[in-house]
This record gives structure tokens, sequence and C-alpha cells, in this order.
């Protein structure tokens, strides 16, 4: 299959240098400077991406068009309904079974442990 | 002379075998851009239960017998659980199904705007108790297996601390963290005194996907740009192509987080580290994990740079279990359950222990 062998020198090479990369990473990633620099960046992003979103959102509404909120609720209420059609699927299931009387579908349950089918196999013989 | 022969042969051999391999590298290239995501996810399963966030699988028997004890897994709330059923013959529940478990998956949802307030006892308590009451509907069995990974460890290993075991009746967890203050980037990134988990809760409500994405990142920053450079190389080769985007899909596909156990789970568990205090509390209720008391099976990987080895390794010897396996195997976080490492390393291991506890 892929060129993945111990000997292959250029994926050795690649290796090496993910290797290093990820130590000088996380060395930079792990210092407190940029632990703060991150939230705050974070933080930024979040603020930014609401403000946008919101400042957006007016503008479609201004021009008649769903927002992704109105989106979103349309989405959750397709989703309640497919909950409510598996729930009674699920109910229907349920008094199919106790109507035609059996509880459980599905292969018998006894199965034995793998030791067991072992150590039957010699007395077979 | 029989050697400059065979030395030009060679040679030919050589130029041909770059040649194919750049027509094919060309063709798997274009395809690559062109065409949709590969399909995942698709051993035959119905949909039992669905709330909000959470979906119930019931996976169709592939066995004519199945062991008496069913199997609920708990996947990891920020990830896709097609990771457990990538494809057929790399697929965890498919190779559980053929070995005669009845197999059952908690798989997870974005979640909605409203679900932002979904705590860390509606996922580690109200949820696995919902589940575990619709498996023993469903297949008439008490018990149940409870398998978690990652972050669907912590989770069953919570619910099993918490309700002393009640309704489990054995616990396997794979590359799960107990000692948070072991987790490495996500330690440090998560830092109580710079990190502003209430502010930014507070701000988006639900924790968007490329922020989850982004700390995962930074756990191995160049292995992104690796896998590209090892993808090129291999572009010559569909399978390997196919298999690589099954895995990039998943890697990307990433969950939002509901925003209060986000919260939570910051405050609890990373600051707190409340697994290993003992201290930590979900409904009223104390999870200790010496209450923990049925068989534990634990899975951790010797290059895991997600789950760092110490993280998870304090779980096998604070359990109140007698009946403890805990292993190490070689491989990283994903290659521990899905792909040629786990097909022949973790499920043989994970399947002898749990049909001797399954009957």
């Amino acid at each position: 299959m892929a060129d993945k062998k111990g000997g292959d020198p250029v994926q050795k090479t690649v290796a090496t240098l993910e290797a290093r990369v990820n130590e000088l990473g996380k060395a930079v990633f792990g210092s407190e400077n940029f632990g703060k620099v991150m939230n705050s960046a974070v933080t930024t992003q979040a603020r930014v991406q609401k403000t946008f979103s919101e400042r957006m959102a007016k503008n479609l509404h201004f021009y008649n068009m769903p927002s992704q909120d109105d989106i979103v609720q349309l989405a959750e209420q397709c989703g309640r309904i497919e909950e409510r059609m598996v729930a009674i699927e699920s109910m229907l299931h349920q008094l199919l079974n106790q109507k035609s009387g059996t509880v459980r579908k599905g292969p018998a349950r006894t199965k034995k442990p793998k030791s067991a089918t072992r150590s039957k196999k010699p007395d077979a013989k | 002379m029989a050697k400059t022969k065979a030395k030009e042969q060679s040679t030919g051999d050589r130029i041909r075998k770059l040649v194919d391999r750049t027509i094919q590298r060309n063709i798997n290239g274009v395809s690559y851009f062109l065409s949709d995501d590969p399909p995942v996810g698709q051993s035959r399963k119905d949909i039992i239960h669905q709330r909000g966030t959470l979906q119930l699988f019931h996976y169709h028997p592939l066995s004519d017998e199945v062991y008496k004890t069913p199997v609920l897994i708990v996947t990891p709330t920020s990830n896709r659980s097609y990771v457990l059923d990538m494809m057929p013959g790399v697929s965890l529940v498919e190779f559980l199904l053929k070995a005669g478990y009845d197999v059952f998956l908690m798989d997870w949802q974005p979640p909605r705007p409203e679900e932002k307030n979904l705590s860390l006892q509606d996922y580690s308590q109200t949820f696995i108790q919902e589940c575990l009451d619709i498996v023993a509907r469903e297949t008439g069995e008490p018990e149940a297996s409870l398998i978690g990974y990652c972050m669907g460890g912590v989770l069953a290993t919570m619910f099993t601390a918490a309700f002393k075991g009640a309704g489990v009746r054995n616990l396997a967890c794979f590359t799960t963290p107990i000692d948070f203050h072991e987790m490495g980037m996500f330690t440090k990134t998560t830092d109580k005194k710079h990190f502003e988990v209430d502010r930014m809760v507070d701000l988006l409500g639900n924790v968007p996907p490329n922020f989850v994405l982004q700390g995962f990142q930074m756990t191995a920053p160049a292995g992104q740009s690796a896998a590209q450079i090892t993808l090129w190389r291999n572009m010559w080769d569909t399978d390997f192509v196919e298999n690589f985007r099954k895995y990039d899909r998943w890697s990307n596909d990433m969950l939002p987080l509901a925003g209060e156990y986000f919260r939570e789970t910051v405050k609890e568990l990373f600051w707190e580290n409340g697994l290993m205090t003992g201290k930590l509390r979900v409904g009223g209720k104390r999870v200790q994990l010496k209450n923990i008391t049925v068989p534990l099976f634990h899975a951790c990987a010797q290059h895991d740079s997600l789950v760092l080895p110490p993280a998870s390794a304090p779980l096998a010897k604070m359990v109140g279990s007698e009946d403890v396996t805990d292993i190490v195997l070689k491989g990283g976080h994903v290659s521990l359950v899905c792909g040629a490492n786990a097909v022949g390393r973790m499920w043989p291991v994970l399947d002898d222990w749990l049909s001797e506890r399954s009957a």
C-alpha cells in the first residue's frame, strides 16, 4: 500500500521534522504569555463573531430574508418533529411486539464466552 | 553482463513505476478535490431514541447468537461517533457485532442554541441513565457493558462512580483522562490564570467547533502539514487516498459543545481536578472512583498526544474494582480505536476480556 516503510528516507525526514515542529509549537503554545494573548484573541474573535452576526441579521431582516437564527429555529422545529416521529415509531414497535407476543427481537442471547467454547473442543474429540 | 541487464531492467522498472504513479497521482488528485465526502458509519442501525443532541443507535446484529449482556458505547462529545464505524473492516462496531455482541451507541448531534444549558449532570447521568433504561427495555437485560472512548470514557466513568455501578455490568474505557492536570496543552490553554471560561460561554452560548478544533490542533501543530505531505507522496495509492479522506473528514468534523457543559468541564475537571481529588459532586452525587467496583478494562496509547498516558493512568489505580485490566498499546489517540493498529492490537484484547464477562 502506501510508502510507510521504516526505511523510506523522505518519510523519516517528514516524521523527524514533524516531531521537532510539534515540540517547538508546544513550547510556544504552552507559555504563559501565549496563553494570555490566545485568551484575548479568542474573546475578541467571539465578540466580533457575535457583533457581525447581529448586524447581518438586521440587514437580512431589512431585505426580508431569513437570518441564521431563523434557519436554526426552523431546523429546531424539524428536529422536534423528527424526535416525535422516532418516539412514535418506537411506541409502534413496542405495540406490535406486544400484540405478536414477542417481547424481544433479534438473535438468542445465549452465546458462551470464548473460554467455554475452547475448553469444550477437546472433550468433543 | 547479466548484472548490467538486471540494472537496466530495474532502472526501466523504476521509470515505469514513476510514470504510473505520476499518472495515478493526477487522477486521484483530481478526484480528491472533485468528489463528495466518502461514506462513513455504514453499519446498519435503527435510531431508537432521540432527544436534542442525543441519538441512541441500535445496530443490526451480525451473528446468529449474541452474548446476554448488551454493550452501550458512549462516544466523545466533541467528535462524531463514526470514528467507531469508519468503514467495513475498520469498524469497532462491526467487529463487536460479528463477535456476537448486541451493540447500542450514544451518538451526539450538534447541541441546539436552546441546549446551551445542558450540564455535566445531563451528559454524565441523565443521558446515560436514559439510554441504559431503553437498552434494558429493548433487550430485557437489566445490565449492560459500558464502553467509553476519550471524553465518552470520562462520562461513563462518572456515571458508574456516581451510581455505584447500578445497571452497569462491565466498564471498558479507552484513553480516558482522569488527571486533568496532566493533559499537557489542554491543561495549559485552559489555565485558570488567563482562560476566562465564563466570559466565553456567556458570550457564545454553545462553544463553536472551530474553538475546539483549534485546541486539538495545538497539541500537534505540524500534524496537518505532515499529513498533507504524506498524502501527496501517496496520492497514487487509491486505497490510501480513500482512507485518508475518511480520517481527515472525521478529524475536521468537530461538534460544538454545550456551553454549560464546557464551563463545568473546565472548572470542575481541569481547574479543580475533581476526579483525582475525589471532591467532584455532580447532580448532588459524589463522584468517587473508589465507588466503581464493576470489572474494568482500560486501554491507553503510548503515543497519544491528546490524552497523555499520565492523564489516564490513574483510572485503573483509583477504582475499587478487584477485576482490573489495564493495558498500554502502541499507537496514538485515534489509531488505538480505529485503523490497522486497532484491528490487530486493541480489538482482539477487548473481545477476549469482554466475552468472559458478557455471558
